[in-house]
């Protein structure tokens, strides 16, 4: 009796135990919950501060300009707009690259061989570069070199010295890297899709410009160059770092005291876009196809522009966890990844992609892109794809403001784009009044015409 | 002199702890805003590999963002995505690692993320033989699409011969092809560990509250001990000698490039001979002032040139020259203009040459205050290579300490007894 009660007793307790050791293994394979450890995070939430500031130069520009000190370091970026390659006129492309390239060869009382020593001892980054619409200026600089790096910059950038034997080492790299264009297949893919998108349009170019005008552009053009595009008209600013507005104003306004407010700068003509060319294949040998695709996108300011930057994301713009990659690479393991991002330029607004694969696996790639563009027109996204995306943007906001020079892009851009003074207090606000509904009136929209697709490879 | 360098102290706001496991966290305040970056480093890497299994490596680091008992399939990836996680991984040929850049609120979600999948790796057959045709794609999209790439690693291969940094990072294609997932779960066993990893944070944090999190999330882990290392040290046969020249026609070249590669110290080999070569790298091809381009560029003798010195590594580092020719040049020339620069170079430096590119050296350190991403990974790949945190923050002795004669006696050694492989790459048909 009592052995049968031991019996029962320990079997009760061996069964307990059993379920009790189920019941621990479950909780440990399921006790993982992101959002739990997000809410009870020590660490919590915090905006940063971006209190974006106007000032007003003495000719009438403005600037904008975030005060920030915890590192002893200024960055300044800045664009004469109408100024890029698109700009330069049909016998002299390749003008503004050139022009950019030249001045760090000297200036006013900086000659050649001291401008960059003075630059390197005194850790001053400074940076030249054209887009197809706007030449750019950055300089980045320690706190108690900022006078210096203004003196140097304004005789830099208002004096240059423009001495024919640079102008020769300055021609000589670009002609080289004109023949070196066609090496990379990325490039060949990139350059040919601006011919059969923009046509015959400026737009077209590439930085580096034409052998045959390059090789004849001259110092009276390059003296044209800054004449015309280094303008007051023109001229949008950024500032961010270890400075006072008071300060930022009185270099500014040192830095600029000479610079002409206007001149006929020109506009460049709409193009006409060809967002629906035939698919073709550049013929090449090589074990991969690459493609590149274009459809119709928003431009900045556009209703849709928040919709449609969601709806992209869904779609191909958000890396790994996109539906374009969660078929093609993680599924099948037909590509290292296939990516799609809104251009949101203002002659063309463009959802550009592309996507590299063996060329044994092209056709079925392409079909998944189409099918998936389709599901996009017709079925649009789920709750919780789109609540993904929305948290994604949200948490991200912080992450532009890591370094000094990124807020000052920051702030360049938006004065670009015009999102106005207060954009980082709305930004987030812009975000969460997107909804579900104009993200699908998106989708169906702007994903109802199947993309123009363009290949390099032998397909 | 030009001391732009008025807050050296304070290079880095940096502390570090030892967690009983071995975790070493090293934890850098950066308040500017409320964001933090978080490198996780593992002592392993493409020269761990064994012949004949190149590409374990980097493959396993994909392996890395397919799921584990807690988190499975690509779950990771919806997470990180969904929480604002800007993330990626690296694999070079001596270390890895994760990263991830982060709102401050979702640091200890990542903290979890990492040190669960420290221990936790859990994949499925399918997800394997997924990421073994995505590593593939990967390496013909980096390197067998392009016949320039594809030549480097041939040379790559040359230079390096019979040791383990003759393997190239993306694997060979037959490599990849026989891997299985038993050769990365073993991988993965032997190397992914507490005591053989390095986890940076860098950001708005302080180290008290760094040092608990890394705490809470990796101090259960267990510690391997006895990490049975494959790597073999024996680099003779590359530090004393030999001289190559390969010329190659190849598609898709247009303009002839010229380049020349030595065997080199580096900071572990001998790290005073290293830091001299970094600097005279630094004088030679590195700016706008330097050597290359006053002597050869601005006088039209090539189109370009430049130079640089890889000295972080856990083997020998690299010196590279590289340059592009004059169109219509003499290739038996261009040869000679090379490595007569070289020579010439070393010849003229003075010391105050000297003095000058140290100053400018040290004076961009002032910038790593600023990017908490750039001093995560600086402290991160210095730590990983074994070295104390007070050497890394007095980092700029190890350039302030430099002789004139050490440069000289490096760089010359260098050019007479170190392997060396000069390539001249043409175009198949002239243009």
């Amino acid at each position: 009796m009592i052995k049968k009660v031991i019996y029962v007793v320990l079997n009760a307790f061996f069964a307990a135990l059993l379920i009790y050791a189920l019941y621990i293994f479950l909780m440990q394979k399921n006790d993982f919950d992101a959002q739990k450890i997000v809410q009870n995070s020590a660490l919590k939430g915090k905006t940063f501060e971006a209190n974006v500031e106007e000032i007003t130069l003495d000719g009438g520009n403005k600037a904008w300009l975030l005060a920030e000190n915890s590192a002893p370091l200024v960055a300044l970026e800045f664009c004469f707009d109408k100024s890029g390659f698109a700009f330069d006129d049909d016998t002299t492309q390749g003008l503004a690259q050139m022009a950019a390239e030249i001045l760090s060869y000297g200036g006013g009382r900086y000659e050649n061989t001291r401008l960059n020593d003075l630059l390197e001892e005194n850790a001053i980054e400074l940076d030249f570069k054209v887009s197809s619409d706007a030449f750019f200026v950055s300089m980045t600089t320690p706190k108690n070199n900022i006078k210096l790096a203004f003196d140097i910059l304004k005789d830099v950038l208002f004096l240059p010295h423009l001495k024919p034997e640079h102008l020769e080492i300055v021609r000589r790299k670009q002609l080289t890297a004109i023949d070196m264009q066609n090496e990379k297949p990325e490039k060949v893919l990139n350059k040919e899709f601006k011919k059969v998108f923009y046509g015959s349009h400026p737009l077209s170019r590439s930085a580096l410009g034409l052998k045959e005008d390059v090789e004849k552009i001259d110092i009276a053009d390059l003296k044209n160059f800054y004449q015309t595009r280094f303008v007051g008209d023109n001229l949008i600013i950024a500032v961010a770092g270890d400075v006072t507005k008071d300060e930022a104003a009185h270099l500014l306004n040192g830095l600029f005291s000479d610079l002409p407010s206007s001149s006929e700068s020109k506009n460049l003509l709409e193009p006409d876009a060809n967002y629906q060319f035939e698919e073709y294949n550049i013929n090449r040998d090589m074990p991969q196809v690459l493609a590149h695709f274009v459809a119709k996108g928003v431009k900045r300011l556009d209703d849709d522009f928040y919709a449609l930057y969601i709806a992209n994301e869904i779609f191909g713009g958000s890396g790994l966890s996109s539906r374009l990659n969660l078929i093609a690479r993680e599924k099948e393991g037909l590509t290292y990844g296939a990516y799609t991002y809104l251009n949101d330029n203002k002659y063309a607004p463009m959802i550009e992609g592309s996507f590299a694969t063996s060329k044994e696996n092209y056709q079925k790639m392409r079909q998944i892109l189409l099918e998936e563009w389709q599901k996009m027109a017709d079925f649009g996204v789920t709750k919780s794809e789109f609540e993904a995306v929305q948290n994604n943007m949200l948490t991200s906001f912080n992450l532009r403001f890591m370094s000094l020079p990124d807020i000052a892009s920051q702030l360049l851009y938006m004065q670009k784009k015009h999102l106005g003074l207060d954009f980082l207090k709305k930004r987030n606000e812009y975000v969460k009044n997107t909804t579900l509904n104009q993200v699908n009136a998106a989708a169906k929209k702007y994903f109802a015409i199947k993309p123009a697709v363009l290949t390099i490879g032998n397909n | 002199m030009f001391f732009a360098l008025n807050a050296r102290a304070e290079l880095f706001d940096a502390k570090e702890m030892y967690l009983n496991n071995g975790l070493r966290v090293i934890v850098s305040e950066n308040h500017k805003a409320p964001v933090a970056k978080v490198v996780l480093f593992y002592k392993v890497g493409a020269i761990d590999e064994i012949s004949g299994k190149s590409g374990l490596a980097h493959l396993l680091e994909h392996l890395m963002f397919r799921g584990t008992k807690k988190v499975p399939a690509s779950n990771l990836n919806e997470i990180m995505h969904q929480n604002g996680v800007e993330y990626n991984a690296y694999t070079s040929a001596d270390l890895t690692a994760y990263h991830e850049t982060v709102d401050i609120s979702r640091l200890e979600l990542v903290l979890f993320l990492e040190a669960d999948r420290m221990t936790n790796l859990d994949i499925s057959d399918e997800a394997f033989e997924g990421e073994q045709k995505i590593v593939f794609e990967e390496r013909q999209q980096r390197i067998d699409n392009n016949p320039k790439s594809l030549f480097n690693e041939e040379v790559h291969h040359i230079l390096w011969q019979n040791t383990p940094y003759a393997h190239p990072i993306a694997g060979f294609k037959d490599d990849i092809k026989r891997l299985t997932k038993e050769d990365a779960l073993d991988f993965y066993r032997r190397y992914y560990a507490p005591d053989n990893a390095v986890l940076v944070i860098s950001g708005d944090i302080t180290p008290k509250e760094g040092f608990e999190l890394a705490q809470k999330y990796f101090g259960k882990i267990d510690k391997k001990s006895d990490i049975q290392r494959r790597f073999d040290d024996d680099f003779s046969a590359v530090l004393s000698g030999g001289k190559y020249q390969i010329e190659k026609y190849l598609e898709h070249t247009n303009r002839k490039n010229i380049v020349l590669r030595y065997v080199a110290p580096s900071v572990l080999t001998d790290p005073k001979k290293a830091y001299a070569l970094a600097l005279f790298s630094s004088y030679f091809g590195e700016s706008q002032n330097s050597y290359l381009k006053k002597q050869l560029v601005e006088k039209g003798k090539l189109v370009e040139a430049s130079c640089s010195a890889d000295i972080y590594s856990r083997g020998p580092g690299t010196f590279y020259v590289a340059a592009l020719p004059i169109k219509n040049s003499d290739d038996v020339q261009n040869f000679a203009v090379l490595s007569d620069a070289l020579k010439q170079a070393i010849e003229r430096l003075m010391p105050e040459d000297v003095e000058k590119e140290k100053n400018k050296n040290m004076s961009w350190f002032v910038y790593i205050k600023d990017n908490p991403e750039d001093a995560a990974f600086f402290l991160g790949k210095m730590a990983a290579l074994g070295f104390g945190l007070e050497d890394i923050q007095n980092y700029e002795k190890n350039i302030e300490n430099v002789s004139f004669d050490d440069i000289q006696n490096t760089v010359r050694e260098m050019i007479e007894k170190s392997k060396n492989v000069y390539t001249l790459c043409a175009p198949k048909e002239e243009l």
